[in-house]
């Protein structure tokens, strides 16, 4: 199973990222990059391979506490769930041409016009 | 139960089109589940589920608008037909505005307005969510349906906050705000029946939830909430009305022919503060009030504090949960005129484990305990002449969930039950003779998008 890469809008003000950090973004629990422009985050079906792969690997959650905890910020009003997109083709689109978002593709993915995330200690 | 489903689905499906995005700024969600209780020892939620019932149903419809990144608006209805205890009547389950003050990477403040749910313990607020809780209903030891109504949510303000600390995470929660009584589910509890006149109309509530995740153990998730609840008795009997039903009461009437014989006066009525205040009545009717006290309340005043733990850790394929409950109840009650202060506490637990076996099939089990006067543990205190086990509970629940797709969900459930603490009660449960010990079982297919 390929690992999965962390790819960002190329206005994103964040060139690596700690798993702490995404963890935060992909729980919903921080919703503005340091600049305090909104975060638009992405994601395959929760039940696909690549998307339980980024999970427990970068995030360091299992993807079923992921759907719970989204199913709970929107049906108690206190937040919102990723966009779901159906294909790594989708996902890059998407990032692409969307302002302030962030999703992930197959490491061996080929990406242009997006930011492929480092994986470092800092925010910024 | 094929019609119902049609029916859900084709009420949904041209909504789920449209689902996730109207607009760019706002979404469109929604939840059904439909279930089959089928509970042959007790009636649960009404006496259709002794012969199995499909009276069971939980519908919601919601919806967001980001006015700007920092606020929104969100609403959302519910209706649940849960046999005898809810009638299926659409409600406002929360309507409210958020607006999010500051956030940056490490910390996070904002503030809600209007009925906001309130974020007690892991459950409370997504207590009528299918997809956000355990099985087909939250524990009952801790989210025990008595108070389902009183805790849900508020009219008022909540403010919100997170921190990224050294540590962890840390988020939080306080509100304050009133909620209106529907249904005398409180006074069942109190008093094991509707009172004759009366009831609670109105609750205020105060509260504070604390939540932390530690960098170090990442899958565990530690909480700490606490709900300070105040409400006060509307348009009681008269204490002559009162003292009219005890004197016609069969109990009294017999006890003018037999002798009477010492009874135990450990019911409600009579347990809680001083015995001796009911003195100048004769034991027969000391032990009519003990065992029927809602007959004969004359006054209320409910104050209440209740504390909730809870810790969850995931790793792997499994999710353990445990969550304590202690409820500091200190009411004033009137019975017959003659009014004390009591105290006593309510607690209760539940251990959890849930299995996710393969990608669409998951498996739990729980254990749970709940008792009405945590202090006599053993005793019967709270029992009731119709309910003599009312004082405590103790469960065993299996369960299993089978995701057939990213919508459609099935799920099957039983449990096995010593002591009825948690069963819902409805009016007319009083008419019944409640068993000490009882199953249920449920299957229920449920919609989501």
């Amino acid at each position: 199973m390929a690992q999965a890469k962390v790819i960002v809008n190329e206005t994103v003000p964040v060139k690596d990222v700690n798993s702490l950090y995404l963890k935060r973004i992909y729980a919903m629990q921080v919703n503005k990059w340091p600049n305090g422009h909104p975060i638009k985050v992405f994601i395959l079906p929760s039940r696909s391979e690549l998307h339980k792969q980024f999970s427990v690997s970068k995030l360091g959650i299992q993807s079923y506490q992921l759907d719970r905890l989204w199913s709970r910020l929107i049906f108690t009003g206190t937040g919102k769930s990723p966009e779901v997109v159906q294909t790594q083709g989708e996902m890059l689109i998407k990032v692409k041409d969307t302002e302030g978002a962030i999703g992930y593709v197959a490491e061996d993915f080929k990406v242009d016009g997006v930011r492929v995330l480092s994986e470092g200690a800092g925010n910024e | 139960m094929n019609k119902l489903i049609v029916f859900i689905s084709g009420l949904f499906l041209p909504l789920s089109v449209l689902a996730l995005d109207v607009s760019e700024n706002s979404e469109i969600h929604g939840f059904a589940m439909q279930s089959y209780v089928y509970s042959p020892d007790n009636p649960y939620a009404g006496t259709a589920s002794r012969d199995g019932s499909f009276d069971f149903r939980e519908i919601g419809l919601n919806g967001f608008v980001e006015l700007s990144p920092s606020l929104r608006v969100a609403g959302q209805v519910l209706s649940r037909k849960v046999g005898e205890v809810d009638d299926g009547a659409l409600r406002v389950d929360f309507l409210l505005l958020d607006y999010q003050f500051y956030s940056s990477p490490e910390s996070m403040f904002g503030v809600r307005l209007g009925r906001v749910k309130n974020n007690i313990g892991f459950y409370n607020s997504s207590r009528d969510v299918p997809s956000a809780r355990p099985g087909t209903k939250v524990p009952e030891s801790v989210y025990f349906d008595s108070f389902r109504d009183a805790f849900l949510s508020v009219d008022g303000i909540n403010l919100y906050g997170a921190l990224e600390l050294e540590s962890g995470f840390l988020s939080w929660e306080i509100f304050r705000g009133n909620k209106k009584l529907e249904n005398p589910s409180v006074e069942y509890y109190m008093f094991g029946g509707a009172p004759a006149q009366g009831g609670m109309n109105d609750i205020e509530l105060s509260g504070l939830s604390l939540s932390f995740s530690p960098n170090k153990i990442s899958g565990l998730r530690l909480a700490a909430s606490a709900l300070q609840a105040y409400a006060k008795f509307d348009g009681a009997q008269s204490t002559d009305q009162a003292q009219a039903t005890l004197e016609q009461s069969d109990a009294l009437q017999n006890a003018a022919v037999q002798a009477v014989t010492p009874v135990s006066l450990g019911g409600l009525g009579l347990s809680y503060g001083s015995a001796s205040f009911f003195n100048y009545l004769s034991q027969a009717s000391q032990a009519e009030i003990a065992n029927n006290p809602s007959k004969y309340v004359t006054g209320l005043t409910f104050k209440t504090l209740y504390t909730l733990w809870s810790i969850q850790y995931g790793f792997d394929d499994w999710l353990l949960t445990a969550e304590y409950m202690r409820l500091f109840n200190s009411p004033t009650i009137s019975m017959v005129g003659t009014s004390t202060q009591q105290t006593f506490d309510t607690d209760g637990f539940y251990l959890q484990a849930e299995w996710f076996a393969m990608d669409d099939l998951s498996l739990y089990g729980r254990y749970e305990e709940m008792y009405l006067n945590a202090d006599d543990r053993n005793s019967e205190q709270f029992s009731f002449d119709y309910n003599p086990s009312h004082g405590f509970s103790k469960g065993l629940t299996f369960g299993a969930k089978w995701q057939l797709s990213s919508n459609w969900m099935l799920l099957g459930e039983m449990s096995i039950n010593d002591g009825t603490a948690w069963l819902p009660s409805y009016p007319g449960i009083e008419q019944e003779a409640i068993r000490k010990h009882w199953n249920t079982y449920s299957v229920a297919v449920s919609f989501q998008f």
